[in-house]
Parts: C-alpha cells; structure tokens; sequence
C-alpha cells in the first residue's frame, strides 16, 4: 500500500525528458531486494541531467540515455543506487530498504494521514511487521515489546492468552486509565481487542510516544498512541499468496525455589514435638504446611487412612523431579497464516486468515483463536474508497479460581496455591485419577486444601469472543487544493462466560473424624448433608469482546480490570469527516489546514447470573438450580463530539510547524460544563537542509531538532457520575418487597476532565550515510484535575466523594541508537546493533488537602498507591524496626524483630530505566535477531513468597535451616540512637515460630523485592530458502526460522520467585504479583514461511 | 472555488446541526441503579440493614470483615462463644490485640443512618419522621455505647461539612430521649389522612401502636443505661414517667424485623441474618462463623449449673450427643479431641426466622430494674419471671419448664435481698436472654452493673489482660478523615477509657 501511495504521489511531480542523439534506450526492472518484488513509481534519472521516468506498476522502466551516463534509481524509503549503462542497454536493479535515512520514512499518524518523518514535531517510532513478528508472538503487544523507546508492555500472566499491560512514559492518571491508545487503521479500539489482532496483518505500528502527537485524537490520547496501518495489498498486479505454519513449545522455565528438606507439618497439638530439644521429631500426614522434621527416606504414612484401614506410604524424601514441578505440562501453540493480495495503481485487495490453536503449562488449559480479515481500495478520478473488515473468533478454557472451600463462587484460593501447599515428599501426579482412593475429595491426604488434580477437572472458565472490526472511507478530491475524507468505523464483540464449579460429595467416612480430632475437608465444608452443590455463572456481554469485571462479581482467572470507566470493555462506533486543505504559497510556504469533525459513541452491556446451589449434579445451567438465581444488568453509554482544526506550514523543506485545537463535548460530564478545549504546537527544524555548508556532509547526512507543547483533556470517570444513586439493599428482592439503600458515594455534577500539559525537546541525527542514527527526546508533563474518588469520613453520611483535585508529573528521557556496523555486502555479512533506552520518572506533586495518599491497590497489609512527593505509584506496607542503616532490631533476649508501628514506603513500582536491545547478524541467506530488555529502578510485593512461606515451602522459609539462628545482620539497641551489631542473641525458633509467625513474617517488607531484570525476549535464526526453492517455478519466496522468546532471564539474587514484570491487576496498581500468575515460561519452535 | 466553499459550508453546517442537545444529556442518568427513591423503599432497606448490624451479618457479599460477625467480640468476651479448635486463634480477639482496625461497626452505622436521615429530609408525613427518628435512636445509641463522643450535631452533611466534630456522648444521649418525645408526639398528633407505612415496615407492618411501645422502651433503655448517674436521675425520671402510660414491649409484642427472609444463598445471602452468620447455606454448608465459633466453656457451665434446659436450645449437640466448648482463648476443646458444639436450634431457629431488633424478655428485664428502681410502675418479681418465661418461650422451650426452672433457689427473683443482688439477677438472667442477637447489649450492662461479674478473661497464654475490656478503638478512617477532631478524643485505653454511663 506504501508503495502504491508514493507511487501516485510521485505521478504529481514533472519529469522532462530530454532527447540527445547519441542515446540508446535503456530498459530493466527495479525490485525491492527484501521480497524480490518489483516497484511501481521508482524515480529513475540520468545523473547529472534533467532527464528521468519512473518505474510502472509492474516495476519495468524504459528510457533514453546517453552512453557512458549514470542511472540513479531513488524510491523513498530505500537507499538510491548508481549504475552505469551497459551496453546490453538492460539495468535491473534491486533496492535495499533504508530504514534509517529519517526524514524519508512516511509515516502514518492522526487519522490515517500520511505525513513525513521530517514533518513530526514529536517523537515517534514506527515498527514494521518483520520486526513486529519476528520472534511470532501470538498476540500483538508482546511483540512489540523492547522495540520502542518509552514503551513498557508488562505481560500480567503467562496463561494461554496472557494479557498485557503497555503504557507509554508511565502513568499520567492517578485512578484513571493509562494504557497507550490503539488506534487501527485510524480509530480508536479498547486495549483488550489489541491481542486479538492477527499480527501478521499489521503493516506498520507508528508509536507516538507523547500526548502532543496525538493531540487531534482528543480526550482519548493523553496517554501516546500506537497507530496502527493493516496491509492493504500489492500495487504490483500479480497476486501473492503466503502461507505461514508457526510451532512453539511452552515450557515452565523458572519455578519457584522452594526447599527441599523439610516435610509435613502445620502446628497440630503437641504429639510431633521432642519435649527435650522441641523439634518436631514425627511429620503430621494430613497437613497442608511443610514445618515438620528433615527428609530421611524412611517410609511414611500419608494422609488418613481408607474406609477399610488400608493406608499408603511414601519415602519421606523429596523425589529427585519436584514433584509440584511435575505437574505442570509442556504447552503447544500452531498457528497457521494464510494471505492473498493483489492490486495495481487503483485497486489493492488483501485477504488474509489465521488460526491458532494452543494449550497451557497448565492441564488442559486451551486457547483457540481464528480470525479473517479482508481490504480493499478503490480508486475512481477523484474518488477513492477504501474498506477494511476483521472477524475474530476465541476460545478459552482455563481452570477456575480455586477449590470447594467456602460458599462462594471462587473458593478463594488459586491452583497455584493449591499445588505448592503439598509437601514436596507427596508423589502428587499420583493423585490424577480424582476418583481414585487417596486422590477422591473423601480420602486426599491435605485435611486443608484441594487435589489441584480435582480443581483443574471441576473448576472451569469457558470463555468465547466474537470480535467485529471495520472501517469503511471515502477520500473525495474534487481540486488539487482540497480533500474531503468521510469514515464509518466500528469495533464491537461479545463474550461469554461460564464458570462451572462441579458438585462435591462428602462420604460419612470423610463427615466423621478420621483424623482424630483435626478435621478433615469434608467436615469442614461437608456441613451437615456432606454436599456442596455445583456452582454456575454465566455473563454475557456486549462490548469489546471481553468481559469486564464491574462490581466485584467472582469472575474466574484475570486479574479485575476498570470497571466502567473505559477504554476497556466498551464497544465503540465512530464517525470522522474532515477537510484537507493545501497550498503552497510562494513556492517555499507549503501549508494545509484540516478541520474536522468526530462523533462516536461507546456501549457496553453485560448481564450475568449465577447460583450457587446447581439442582442436577454436572449439569450447569441456571435454570436448573435450587432457590433464585443472583442476576445483575449493567450497562453504559458514552457519547462524545468533537471538532477539531490542524494547521500544518513548512518552509522549503526544513522547518515546519504545526498547531491543532480540539473541542470536545461529552456525555460523561453535566450539562453546561461537558465542552472543552485544548490546543496543542509543534515544530521541527532540519539543520542539514537549512545550513547550506552542512548540505552533503560526509559526517552528518540528517540532522533533525523538534519540540512541542501541548494540552489533552482526558476524561478518567465512569458514565453516569455527576448523580447520586440508590440501590438494592443487599439480600433484596424478597418475595414481593423491595428495599433501596442510598449509594455510600457522593457524586459530583461540577465534573471536569482531567488535563495533561506536556512539553518536550529532541533531536534526531544521522551520521555517516544513516550508519549512524541517534534520536533524543526529554519530556516534561503535568496532569492536574486528577479524577479521585476519596475516602471521606462516614460520620458525613457518604464513604466517597467524587472530586477533581491532585496533579502527577511525569519526566523522562528517551534514546534511540541504532548503528549498521557492517551493511550487508558482496561478502554477505550484516551486522546491525540497535538500541533504545527509556528514563522514566515521575512524582506526585499534590493530592486531596490533608490527606497525603491515595490508595489504589491493595493485597493484605500491602497498598499500592499515590503519595505526594512520591513518584507514583509506589509500594507501602508494613516493616519491623530497623536502624537508620536499615539493620534490623531486635529484642536484645529473644532475638526476634519487632513489629514498625506505621507503614512504609517500600519504593517505586514501575521500573525507570527501561533498555532495549536488538542485534541482527546475517551471513549470507542467515540472519540471527536477538531482542532483549533490561528493567530496573523498582520493587514489587510478592505475595505469592508470602503464601508459599506459610505454607512453609519456600526455600525463604528454610533459609535458617530451620535451626535456632542469629538474624542476619541485625543490631541490638542500647540507647536512644545507638545500636550494636547482634553477634550472639539468637532467636531459639527458626522453624514456624518465626517463619509462620510474628513481625517479621507478617511483614510486606519480608517480600518485597527489586523487580529488576534482564530478559532474552526474542531469539531468531532465519533461513532465506528462496534460493534452493527457485526451482519451483510458483515458489517466490521462502524462509525457515528457529525461534526463542523469553529464552533467558536474569534477576537479582533475592528475587528467585517469579517473574517481576507480572501483575495481579491490568489496572494501575502495578507492584503485587500473587498466586494466581503462573511460573514463568519460555517459548521455543520454528516457523515456515512460503510465498507463492 | 466559491463553489467549494459553499459545499464544505453546508456540510460543515450539518454536521454541526446533526447532533441536537439531548444527544449527550440524555446520557445523564445511571441506566443501572434509580436515582430517586421512594421514603417507602429507603424504609424497608434501612429496617433490614439495622437488623443485619444487630444481628452480627449484612450479607455474605459484603467487601470486608466488617460486615461479617459484627459484634462477635462481644460474644467471645461475655461468654458466648469462643473460637474453634479447629482455627488459629483470633489475637484481636483472643490476645486482646485488637487496634483501630478492627470490629468498626462505625462505618456500617453512619451509612445506615445516612438512610434514616434521607427519610427525615424527605418530608413524607408525621408517621415516616417519626420512625425515622426512632430508628435513628437506635443506632446513634450504639454509636454511643460502642464509642462514646460522635459526631451528631454536624454529622450526616455530605461535603457541607466533611469534618464533623464530635459530641459528648451524654449530650447525645440527652438528645436522642428529646428525639423519642418528639417522634412519640408526632405519631399521636398525626393527621388520619398522613401516609402511613404498611408492608414497607417490616417491622411492625404499620401498626404505629407498636412503634410508640418501641419509642418508649427505647426511652426507658436510654434512661436504665444512665442508671450509674446520679446527677441526671430526676429528670430521667420524669421523662420516662411522662409517657409511661404508652406501654412497653413484652412477649408479645417485641420488635423483629422480617423482610421475608428465605433460604437462599441468591443476592449475597437472603437468610435471617444471625442465621446467616452462623448457620448453614442453603445446601447445608456451614457458614463462615459457624466454622470459626463454637461454644464457649463459661455458657455451657452456666447452664448445667442451673440446670437450665435452654443448654441444647443454645447450643448444638454434637456427634456424639454432648454439648462441648472450649474456654475463651483455649485452643482445645473440654475435654480435649472433641468434636464442638455450634449455637443450637433456640438460637439459630430457621434460615426463615425474623431479626430481632429489641427482644421482649430485654424489654421484661428493662421494665424489672426500672419497677425495682422506682423509674416505672410494676412488681419486679412478676417482670424478672415474665422475662425469663419469654427467653425459654423464644428458644423453643415452654413456660412450664421457665416456671420450675425460676422456682429454684438460686435463680428465684431475690425480693428480700439487696438492690445489688436484686440487680444483679435480673442482668445475669438477661444476659441469657440475650445469647444470640444481643452481644452488644450484653456487654453495654456487663459495663454498666459488672454483671455476670465471673466471665473469665481469655487463658490464651501470655495474654495479660488487667481486666475486661471497657471499649474499642475508633476505627481507623476517623483517624485518616476526620484526624483532629477524632484526635481531640485524646488516647483511647481499651481496658481503662469508659463510655459515659459506664460503672
């Protein structure tokens, strides 16, 4: 499509032929040496002359040149080459992509308008579908991942269709939503479709990292912007058809360390202990927590005995293959990309289909995703259409939050949790037939937790989504002076749920104590009929094709999302209609001017109901059930037009200057107070065009300075917030009586957006023919009106009010370098080095009067949140007494640390320094990619570590050795602010005493970690194959590649749990990974790609 | 070029014209939750929810703790329950740990009178003020009696004041009798024609006969609690003998809430909320306090002792028969390795059963110290037996079986004996009668006559405690909303700082 533009951009520009006798004609055709396919609109000029043509739509050129003369063949984008004519009089040329000379990329930007690079007054990145697919990850996001300045994608969990979380410089809102805008193929989409987009039908992806860039895409774009552009077809008529079969291996790459050395035993009575030393001398073989004596091989009852007294034995020793480890299975993933398209100068058509079908590390855990997407341009004189249109369908079937254990729907602990509460001596694959004795819910040895084997079989979420996207434009030129572009674009989906619980049945054997006083599961969730019915839950939505969690409803797996406050969840419908006017005036001031107008509106509807008292056992449908079903309705509507007005001027070729203004008008704000405003400026200056002395200097070919101020207004509150509402008093309906309650929030009618006010500088240069390329930016941005629900004390009769108050600054620097150290020539070695490097910090400058935080996460004792002189967000939690060193204290006689009284700040959360890496080797038909990323700067609360050190499997749990043991570095104090080192108080209880138990171990500090690291993201080695399959006549092109992604990662000594990058919630709490992220996992396999 | 500016004019024109006003404000209201409600809806939500707060649970749903088990450190501490073997100890409970974060009933109340106070401004007649105010009593008296000083003057004002300082809480309690007086006039000078409730009241389903009973029970309450101020006593006096003749509430008229409570887990659980706490979901599971409680040592020896049947209506038999428990603060059951008792079936009826509000035994017991004090008319004796005959009647026991088991020395009404012995009858016995919904009350005349005066304290080792606890913290947000003028409180010591009428 790129190319078909250029070429019919270049179709404007005079070429003069000239005729000399002694010409001859010179014909050949022009290819684009990455594909081998020809290019239409390539420039083709005698050096030296005025004498030129262009290439046609299938590449060929003829022209009539002097003998001995020169050729040079430029196209945009690419680097131009010289060539002698030869006396053959045929010239075929290949030209290589230049992606560095900077100012020439064309780049897609607000609304779908192409513009040049040089033109940007903001930093911008753009990503071309090779690097994006390189490493063939299955969702979008995650491969762009270290590729961009400034951009972090998180990934929050490795399950079958991981979601992801991708800010551009940090987060600006403090409750609101901070994900980069995705806008494909010029409108917005909720961030949850984005990996639902095929990301071999990506084009380009243009990163703007800053709010000025986008400005024109009003209230929505305060957070940067990914632009989007889907292929459209080839230009060159003949019709291309490419096929693509992925394969990847999944495989659990770093499991938690968790000790090996200590068997079973919680705390039960006094039997298991030596009334001597007080060790635990016998293992408890009910017990779910792993505080009892050392591993020594002998043979071990397990659990209670059978009905019949039958019992099982195990060596009370770790199996050599963790057995917690072996639990996990390796995932599979094919995916299988099929394209066509074909155009030529007026039409383009692409069709293209994918499917992927994958499972999980986890059993029977499947994702199945299948979309097709079709486009086509048409062109007519002065009229140019142009259609796009995707449908994506998913499938999901993952395991389910947790157990039987309680009456509500989730049960309340995770898989995970479940698995790493068994004693690593118990063979627990054994325990797969959950039918089977020892394995069924009746005689499973753990009297507190579940047969992780029983969750996975019993326990299940069925997700599918329906996903619509299309776009349908029309571009009317009815002067060469003016354009008038028309788009009606949609994206919607639906999804729905079902979460299946199925029945339990409790013997009377499991009902009666077997254990002898201890209580088994059955006693304790048997109640009195040993039942507990199955449990469903269905949820319907129509919106983005996910499902969002809105009022705390137990919905399976994900972490919670936003709520109704969008962008997420929501449908969106949109209309755009804008003029383009242009002119140059005194043939150096080229201007144009677009003013515009965007109407759209977003929708969601979600219904759910459940029960949790399921009539027919495995039969899962609300009408069958026992009482009434739970049902809730929510939907919302979000209106918002705006008007908007850009205004472009460039003087000959080096300095532009652009300024927009928006106004906006939204649904979400009272009548009266729902307009707003916000302009934004930008400018650049080439110095390398305008300083004639640097014009074809050797050392530096481009040199590039911009900077740009601007204002976006974002709206962060959910529909309907400028009322006050009632609602059901829980428990209602009875029967036929009603009852209302008033809502506990105090709603807010003088609403106003929040406005982000951004500035920033950069320079982008080239060195030594665009050998060399650095870019520069440092930004600085302010966003007050910060949208805040506070906590206002009851005894005012509300427990919230909604207010505008608060500002967060956000600075940062970004860096690019990339360097061709070797280009690829007749030896046939390239090597490429590139680089980005992201500083990122920001600082809350203001809150609520009086109150010096805002909390917007929170896990146990652990918050997340925004305090002021504080960057944001950051970790607070409970820590014991420490030194102004930061040696802990403790007790002078018993050894132990002491409980802080108030909480602490445990440091930042999202990382400041954030380098990307890439390096590309080729040798001839080979090329080896590596990207890889290095994070730093933050910490995280690893609540996972917690859990699993009350359960007492953590190698943390066992880092004394369960041995009376001296506090490491810890001091003693002996007056007001002196301290000495504690050489000799040992605390006597280095077993459950201290690691289950007391200040330290109810402390966040205990498991808070650096959350640094450095990653391997992305390994290819590729084989250009084309040349052994030139035989086959219909084979264009081939390639082969072995492919890695998160093959390595390295992190900190302390950190030897999971992965840092996860996150319990999609939404701006980053900082507490739990038990419901799954072990890290690394991707291996191959990939083939035939072009026909 | 003209040509194309009137084009580009006209369109520009009608899509500007295209969207009429009403496209975005007609967004303006919550398609999901009414923004209006009826005086009559607000009524019926804000009578199940005091019930719920009385009666330990709102709802399974509820987002925290806090609105789970209300009050069920009262149970623990007088002798009611105690924690199960099966659980880790509770140290807020069990150790006396507790802080500023735990057992806020703070919240809960405001919110719920929040809602009264949305029928007071709503105008809806003389009946729906008047129990409004009742209601508002009610709560604010457990405001007083949990933390002492609160915001009330300036209280309930949304963002006009999001700072309210605190009143005394004998002013407070000055106010609420003016309060009653008011709500009792208004309800005898109401129009015939005013809006009168019916089945909205899920109390007293309209009978406004009742709700004066209520209001005046609720004065003699206010004025029993005072009991300990000598100052204030010859104008409790009055104001109790000045509408005396309304009647109080008795056996059978008592004050219990019913919205049509049902077994159904639906909704966050529709059962009678003590039911919820501490019974059994619809399929049978145990709910989540009768996991985590069972019977305490103290209780159960009170009843064999005194041979008082109402020991398996209290509590549960379990597997083999026995009713057994465990001390407050032991972590094994007596004698050890037994399977516990839950509360019983006299105290947990049915998943169906009304809430109480005010029980008719708690008001004979009102009406026994007040006859014996001289506050109201009436013999003593007739009212302390009327008592213990409505509490065994209420568990599912006969007035025959009340009638030999108050003909025994020990438990016989002391008519001959001190006002202190007398006194403290009448408050051990109602203590009995207020196993159940009624841990608060137990506590509040715990503190103000000591009696039951040998409830252990808790044996969990190493709890050192110098004596009962007096009362609890104010909870946590007041010191992150309201800091200086909950700071102006000064410290508060659990087991020193008192309420008001405290002994």
């Amino acid at each position: 499509m790129k190319k078909l533009l250029l070429a019919s951009l270049c179709v404007l520009l005079l070429c003069v032929t000239q005729v000399f006798a002694q010409n001859r004609t010179v014909t050949g055709t022009v290819t684009a040496k990455d594909d081998g396919l020809p290019i239409p609109g390539v420039t083709v000029k005698v050096k030296g002359s005025n004498i030129g043509t262009q290439t046609g739509t299938n590449g060929k050129y003829t022209l009539s040149a002097p003998n001995g003369a020169t050729l040079i063949f430029s196209f945009i984008g690419y680097s131009p080459i010289e060539k002698p004519v030869v006396a053959s009089g045929v010239i075929n040329v290949a030209l290589e992509v230049s992606a560095k000379s900077l100012g020439e990329v064309v780049v897609t930007g607000a609304l779908g308008i192409k513009r040049q690079a040089k033109e940007q007054g903001a930093a911008a990145t753009t990503i071309s579908n090779k690097t994006l697919t390189e490493a063939k990850a299955t969702n979008f996001t995650n491969g762009l991942t270290a590729k961009v300045a400034g951009l972090v994608v998180s990934t929050l969990d490795n399950g079958v269709n991981p979601q992801t979380r991708f800010t551009l410089r940090g987060n600006r809102h403090i409750l609101g939503n901070n994900y980069a805008l995705v806008v494909l193929n010029g409108t917005p989409i909720s961030p949850n479709e984005v990996n639902t987009i095929n990301p071999d039908d990506i084009e380009s992806v243009n990163v703007l990292n800053g709010a000025g860039a986008a400005a024109l895409y009003g209230s929505d774009a305060s957070n940067g912007a990914m632009i989007i552009t889907t292929r459209k077809g080839s230009a060159n008529g003949a019709p291309q058809v490419s096929y693509t079969n992925t394969y990847l291996l999944e495989k659990v790459a770093y499991f938690p360390a968790f000790q090996t050395k200590f068997g079973s035993y919680g705390g039960e009575g006094a039997p298991f202990q030596d009334p001597v030393t007080g060790f635990i001398t016998t293992p408890a073989p009910f017990e779910n927590q792993s505080y009892g004596p050392a591993y020594d091989g002998h043979m071990q009852q397990l659990g209670i005995p059978l009905e019949d007294g039958t019992i099982q034995s195990y060596p009370y020793s770790t199996p050599s293959t963790d057995p917690r480890r072996a639990f996990f299975n390796t995932g599979h993933s094919e995916e299988n990309n099929l394209s066509y398209s074909q155009g030529d100068a007026n039409n383009s058509f692409n069709l293209s289909a994918n499917h992927l079908f994958k499972t999980g590390v986890l059993p029977d855990d499947k994702f199945k995703r299948s979309s097709v997407r079709v486009s086509a341009t048409k062109t007519y004189g002065k009229f140019k259409a142009d259609f796009t249109a995707s449908y994506v369908q998913s499938y999901t079937n993952t395991v389910g939050n947790g157990g039987y254990d309680g009456a509500t729907l989730d049960g309340g602990r995770s898989l995970y949790s479940a698995i790493f509460n068994t004693p690593s001596w118990v063979p627990l694959t054994k325990f797969k037939d959950i039918d089977a004795p020892f394995a069924d819910v009746n005689t499973y040895f753990n009297s507190y937790g579940v047969n992780p084997y029983w969750i996975i079989k019993n326990d299940r979420v069925d997700t599918r989504s329906d996903h619509f996207n299309g776009s349908f434009g029309g571009t009317y030129s009815p002067t060469n002076w003016l354009d008038a572009t028309y788009r009606l674009s949609g994206n919607f989906g639906t999804a729905q749920q079902q979460f299946r619980r199925s029945q339990v049945n409790f013997n009377a054997y499991a009902l009666s104590d077997p254990t002898g006083g201890y209580g088994t599961q059955g006693q304790g969730y048997g109640g009195s009929t040993g039942i507990i019915p199955g449990q469903v839950q269905n949820v319907t939505q129509f919106g983005d094709g996910s499902v969002t969690s809105l009022t705390g409803a137990p919905l399976a797996g994900g972490p919670y999302s936003t709520g109704l406050t969008g962008p997420q969840g929501y449908s969106r419908l949109q209309q755009d209609f804008f003029l383009t006017f242009h002119k140059t005036f005194f043939s150096d001031f080229k201007t144009s001017l677009l003013l515009g107008s965007s109407l759209w509106q977003g929708y969601l509807n979600q219904t759910t109901n459940s029960s949790t008292n399921l009539l027919v056992n495995g039969f899962y449908n609300i009408g069958s059930i026992l009482g009434t079903p739970t049902t809730t309705q929510i939907s919302a509507k979000i209106r918002q037009i705006g008007y908007f007005g850009d205004f472009n001027i460039g003087y000959k070729d080096f300095a532009f200057v652009e300024a927009t203004l928006r106004n906006d008008h939204d649904s979400r704000l009272a009548d009266g107070i729902r307009s707003f405003w916000y302009p934004s400026v930008k400018g650049s200056f080439i110095f390398t065009e305008a300083i004639p002395a640097l014009k074809g200097n050797h050392i530096i070919n481009y040199g590039k300075l911009r900077a740009s101020y601007s204002q976006v207004g974002a709206i962060n509150t959910p529909p309907y917030s400028t009322v006050n509402t009632y609602s059901p008093t829980a428990g209602f309906p009875y029967g036929n009586t009603g009852g209302l309650t008033l809502g506990t929030t105090l709603n807010n009618a003088g609403l106003k957006p929040e406005k982000t006010k951004e500035i920033e500088f950069g320079a982008d240069l080239s060195f030594f023919e665009s050998r060399i390329n650095v870019s520069v930016t440092h930004y600085k941005s302010n966003t007050t009106n910060q949208t805040l629900s506070i906590v206002t004390a009851p005894e005012t009769g509300y427990q919230n009010a909604v207010v505008n108050i608060g500002e967060v600054q956000n600075t940062g620097t970004e860096f690019k370098l990339d360097l061709a150290v070797l280009t690829k020539q007749d030896n046939g070695v390239g090597l490429n080095l590139g680089g980005n490097l992201a500083i990122q910090d920001s600082k809350v400058i203001s809150l609520v009067n009086g109150s010096p935080s805002v909390v917007i996460a929170t896990q146990g004792a652990a918050s997340i949140q925004a305090r002021v002189g504080q960057p944001f967000p950051v970790l607070y939690g409970t820590d014991v007494n420490r030194d102004p060193q930061g040696h802990v204290i403790v007790d002078p006689i018993t050894g132990y640390p002491s409980a802080k009284g108030d909480n602490v700040n445990l440091g930042r959360t999202l990382p400041k320094y954030i380098l990307g890496l890439n390096q590309t080797v080729s040798y001839k038909f080979m090329t080896l990619t590596l990207v890889s990323e290095f994070r730093t700067g933050n910490v995280f609360y690893d609540q996972g570590l917690s859990s699993a050190t009350a359960a007492g499997v953590s190698a943390f749990s066992a880092s004394a050795d369960r041995q009376a043991f001296i506090f490491p570095n810890s001091v003693i104090q002996t007056g007001p602010n002196s301290f000495t080192p504690n050489k000799n108080v040992t605390i006597d209880d280095g077993n459950q005493g201290f690691w289950n138990a007391g200040a330290y171990y109810n402390s966040i500090a205990a498991y808070t970690r650096n959350a640094a690291f450095w990653k391997l993201r992305e390994a290819n080695l590729s084989f250009d194959i084309s040349q052994f399959t030139r035989s086959l006549k219909f084979v264009k092109k081939a390639s082969f590649a072995f492919i890695g992604r998160n093959l390595v990662m390295l992190r900190p000594k302390g950190n030897s749990f999971t992965d840092p990058e996860y996150s319990a919630t999609s939404g701006n709490g980053t900082g507490i990974i739990n038990t419901y992220q799954l072990p890290p996992t690394r991707f291996f396999g191959a990939s083939l790609n035939v072009t026909f | 070029m003209k040509k194309y500016l009137s084009i580009i004019f006209t369109v520009i024109a009608i899509a500007g014209s295209s969207c009429k006003k009403t496209y975005l404000g007609e967004l303006t209201n919550n398609p999901n939750v009414p923004s209006v409600a009826s005086p009559s809806l607000l009524l019926t939500g804000a009578l199940k929810t005091t019930a719920g707060i009385l009666n330990g649970a709102l709802s399974n749903n509820a987002p925290t703790l806090i609105n789970r088990g209300i009050y069920i450190e009262y149970a623990v501490w007088m002798g009611y329950l105690s924690r199960s073997t099966g659980f880790q100890v509770f140290a807020n409970i069990d150790q006396y740990a507790f802080t500023s974060s735990d057992f806020d009933v703070w919240q809960t109340l405001y919110g719920n009178l929040s809602n009264y106070n949305a029928i007071l401004t709503a105008n809806a007649g003389a009946n729906y003020t008047a129990i409004a105010k009742i209601m508002t009593v009610i709560d604010y008296q457990q405001l007083v009696d949990n933390y002492n000083n609160v915001p009330y003057t300036q209280a309930l004002q949304g963002t006009k004041n999001l700072t309210p300082a605190f009143d005394n809480g004998t002013a407070i309690y000055d106010d609420l009798m003016k309060q009653l007086d008011a709500a009792i006039t208004m309800i005898q000078g109401a129009p015939a024609a005013d809006l009168k409730p019916t089945v909205d009241d899920i109390m007293f389903a309209g009978d406004m006969t009742k709700w004066l009973k209520l209001a005046n029970t609720l004065k003699l309450k206010l004025a029993i609690r005072q009991s300990n101020l000598a100052a204030k006593a010859g104008a409790l006096k009055t104001a109790v003998q000045a509408t005396s003749s309304l009647g109080y509430l008795d056996a059978a008229t008592d004050a219990r809430v019913n919205p049509g409570y049902q077994s159904s887990d639906a909704s966050g659980g529709q059962q009678s909320p003590l039911y919820l706490n501490y019974g059994y979901t619809q399929s049978g599971s145990s709910q989540t306090n009768n996991q985590q409680y069972q019977a305490n040592q103290y209780s159960i020896n009170f009843y064999k002792n005194n041979n008082d049947p109402r020991l398996t209506r209290v509590y549960s038999l379990n597997k083999d028969g026995e009713v057994i428990g465990s001390a407050f603060g032991g972590t094994v059951t007596i004698p050890a390795q037994k399977d516990p008792s839950k509360y019983g079936p006299g105290v947990i009826k049915s998943a169906t059963m009304p809430a109480v509000i005010l029980s008719g035994a708690e008001s004979l017991f009102l009406q026994a110290e007040g006859a014996e004090t001289g506050l109201i008319a009436g013999d003593a004796a007739t009212l302390y037996n009327a008592g213990i005959t409505a509490s065994f009647v209420d568990e599912g026991l006969t007035a025959d079986q009340a009638a030999a088991y108050y003909a025994q020395g020990p438990i016989a009404y002391p008519t001959g004996g001190t006002l202190a012995a007398k006194q403290k009858a009448i408050i051990v016995q109602k203590w009995a009668a207020l196993t159940g919904y009624g841990p608060l009350e137990a506590f509040n005349e715990y503190r103000r006559t000591g009696y039951p005066d040998n409830i252990p304290l808790s044996i969990y080792p190493g709890v050192t405690a110098p004596n009962q606890v007096t009362r609890i913290f104010y909870p946590v947000i007041v010191y992150q909303t309201n800091a200086t003028n909950v700071g102006a409180q000064g410290t508060i010591n659990p087991f020193v700082t008192k309420i008001f009428w405290a002994k």
